[in-house]
């Protein structure tokens, strides 16, 4: 049996509007063993983002409710643990890389001064001196095929582009050893040939440095890349999850199988008609499945009942009425 | 023959940056091609290549630095654009939430142009946006609802539909589904061009999705900062393509199958970032990021060749094919 690094089960999380709640995260699974890539699909606005900063428990204190679940990393439930554990784990465990580098980075200081920050956090940090430390920064930036790493260290964040800056933000994340390295489509901001460099730079890492990888994104071909599982999420909950050489050849989920047709091929052979409707109301989401509305498929079950995760083939799950048998 | 429509000529667009060291910005540099009645061009490149500043030219939205624009066999690059041209031109942009006036419904977006253009008597205005609005796949309900109030990829759809509303020959689309979900997208896609088909009316799509290209353009136009570097016919494009940044884009792509990741040039890996285009590299501006580059790249600008029949490349290593 591989080793759990993560474990995320029956989370939920919802969103206090002045309508009422919306239940943005509705009760998912979500495993990540040790070295593995695990990528995480879905539509803008499916909860995938706000799923992983419930990782992190990075979400609006004021706003998001956590009302059930727990995310086990480890030993320990992430959600119960008192601040200073916490922060242990957000310095030395988990990393984060978001979407926008340019709002990642403090724009008042200097490339250098952020990545000591880092460092000094970290794990040795406290004992290593001013010099070592520089080294350690100038080595991570190397790492990231930056070059001239010594200019950028004194640098500000408005002087590089942004794919320079969305690898400044690699290397800070892997300045110090980490366990588990969660990307929030890294590539999306940028050009399709930096986002390339961007997501092979990315996957080298990961794998030198023997780290898990969460990547987030909305793109199946980036997630065919870049991980070894695939979880496809719709409207806060997981639709269906297999290793990646499985869901492309035999996706099942009604969802799952739109998604893919909706893809324009190189290959050419024209597009898909596309998924009919919209994503569903958080706040008063559909009571049974929640493709229901724009399902293919779908009958009365659907309609009043919550489908559960089965189990089809080894390691391949799906949520949906019509795998029952 | 084929018809043509719109014909760009050796067209230049600079932006003056510091007046004292006459520095420009040369958005788009002696920039030339056809686009004939009915197809659909696909314009395609990086962030800061002169994609869009080429639309914005071609509306008259930009000065026009040097060059000729001949739309239906009349140059109009220094005149203003004629009450005609913007009736039969129009343009739908990359951010449907800023090019639709928030203090206005969709009623009144839509009305605008019908009343401008005088295309319905005034009594006819509402059903005839409703029929439009059927045309792109809304109902007539979000006739009273604001831009604020719907989504992203509906917004899209109202912005094509005030496109459509002086029956336009020629629409340019600049990046029209960039900042939707794929699910939307192929919505929206399948919409344009069953209108392109009814209507007959010509494209120029902007965008930087290669693999869309692949399945709705007649034609591809390749940029690389503020020249073109390849011009082919889709067929052929695909088949054959020519110039290293056109197999560096090609090769980064991805793909949902194997059988794509086959046509994928395998050799070439991206590398670099595009240059500031205030100091662009001297000889051919793709030099610093080419792997095939030779000695000759430094020292001199490639010329546009034509290698096999309407497939052009601007590279000194296609020079021999020809």
């Amino acid at each position: 049996m591989k080793d759990k690094l993560l474990e995320i089960q029956d989370l939920s999380v919802w969103y206090k509007t002045y309508r009422g709640n919306a239940k943005v995260v509705n009760g998912i699974n979500l495993s990540v063993n040790k070295g593995e890539k695990v990528g995480l699909v879905g539509e803008s606005g499916c909860g995938k983002t706000t799923s992983m900063k419930a990782v992190l428990r990075s979400l609006s204190e004021t706003n998001a409710i956590i009302p059930k679940g727990s995310i086990f990393y480890g030993e320990k439930d992430i959600l119960k643990m008192k601040q200073n554990e916490l922060q242990k784990i957000r310095r030395r465990d988990i990393s984060m890389i978001s979407q926008e580098p340019s709002a990642a980075l403090n724009p008042v200081f200097s490339i250098g001064e952020q990545m000591m920050d880092v460092i000094r956090f970290s794990e040795e940090g406290g004992k290593l001196s001013r010099k070592d430390k520089q080294e350690k920064a100038i080595n991570a930036i190397k790492s990231v095929m930056i070059s001239d790493p010594e200019r950028i260290l004194k640098t500000y964040p408005y002087q590089l582009s942004g794919g320079m800056k969305q690898r400044i933000c690699i290397a800070m994340s892997l300045v110090a050893p980490r366990n588990l390295l969660i990307a929030d489509e890294p590539g999306t901001a940028l050009d399709v040939t930096i986002q390339d460099q961007i997501h092979r730079l990315l996957g080298e890492l990961v794998e030198e440095k023997q780290m898990s990888l969460i990547m987030i994104t909305h793109s199946l071909g980036v997630a065919r890349e870049l991980s070894d599982r695939i979880y496809v999420m719709y409207a806060g909950e997981i639709a269906e999850t297999a290793t990646t050489k499985e869901i492309f050849a035999n996706p099942v989920h009604p969802y799952t199988v739109g998604l893919m047709n909706c893809v324009p091929r190189l290959s050419g052979g024209g597009i898909a008609e596309g998924i009919y409707g919209y994503v569903p109301n958080y706040i008063n989401p559909p009571k049974g499945c929640r493709f229901y509305t724009r399902c293919p498929k779908a009958s009365d079950v659907c309609q009043e009942n919550k489908p559960e995760m089965k189990e089809i083939a080894t390691g391949h799950y799906v949520a949906c009425f019509n795998y029952d048998k | 023959m084929e018809n043509k429509l719109l014909s760009v000529k050796n067209l230049k667009t600079y932006f003056l940056v510091n007046k004292s060291k006459q520095q420009y910005v040369k958005a788009v540099d002696d920039v030339s091609f056809d686009i004939n009645q009915g197809e659909l061009v696909a314009l395609v490149g990086e962030s800061g290549s002169g994609k869009s500043t080429i639309a914005y030219t071609l509306m008259g939205m930009n000065e026009v630095t040097g060059g000729e624009i001949i739309f239906e066999g009349e140059d109009i690059a220094k005149k203003d654009r004629s009450f005609d041209f913007k009736k039969k031109v129009q343009i739908v942009f990359q951010d449907p939430g800023s090019s639709l006036n928030p203090h206005h419904d969709v009623k009144q977006i839509l009305s605008l142009p019908l009343k401008v253009h005088k295309i319905v008597p005034p009594n006819k205005i509402e059903s005839k946006i409703a029929e439009i609005l059927e045309m792109v796949g809304l109902s007539e309900d979000f006739m009273y609802k604001s831009p604020t109030a719907i989504g992203g990829g509906e917004k899209q759809l109202v912005s094509i539909a005030r496109a459509l509303c002086s029956n336009p020959s020629f629409i340019l689309l600049d990046e029209p589904t960039s900042s939707l979900d794929v699910s939307i997208q192929a919505k929206i896609i399948n919409m344009l061009l069953k209108i392109h088909q009814e209507n007959k009316l010509t494209y120029l799509f902007i965008t930087h999705d290669l693999s869309l290209v692949r399945n709705i353009s007649t034609k591809v136009i390749i940029m690389y900062l503020g020249k073109i570097c390849e011009i082919a016919e889709t067929e052929e494009f695909y088949r054959k393509p020519l110039h290293p940044y056109t197999q560096m884009l090609l090769s980064s792509i991805p793909v949902v199958s194997e059988e794509e990741e086959k046509l994928k040039p395998k050799r070439i890996q991206s590398r670099g970032e595009i240059p500031s285009p205030v100091n662009v590299p001297k000889g051919c501006s793709f030099n610093t990021r080419c792997n095939m580059v030779t000695e000759r790249c430094f020292i001199e600008d490639p010329v546009m060749r034509e290698v096999s029949k309407n497939h052009f490349v601007r590279c000194h290593l296609c020079e021999e094919q020809v």
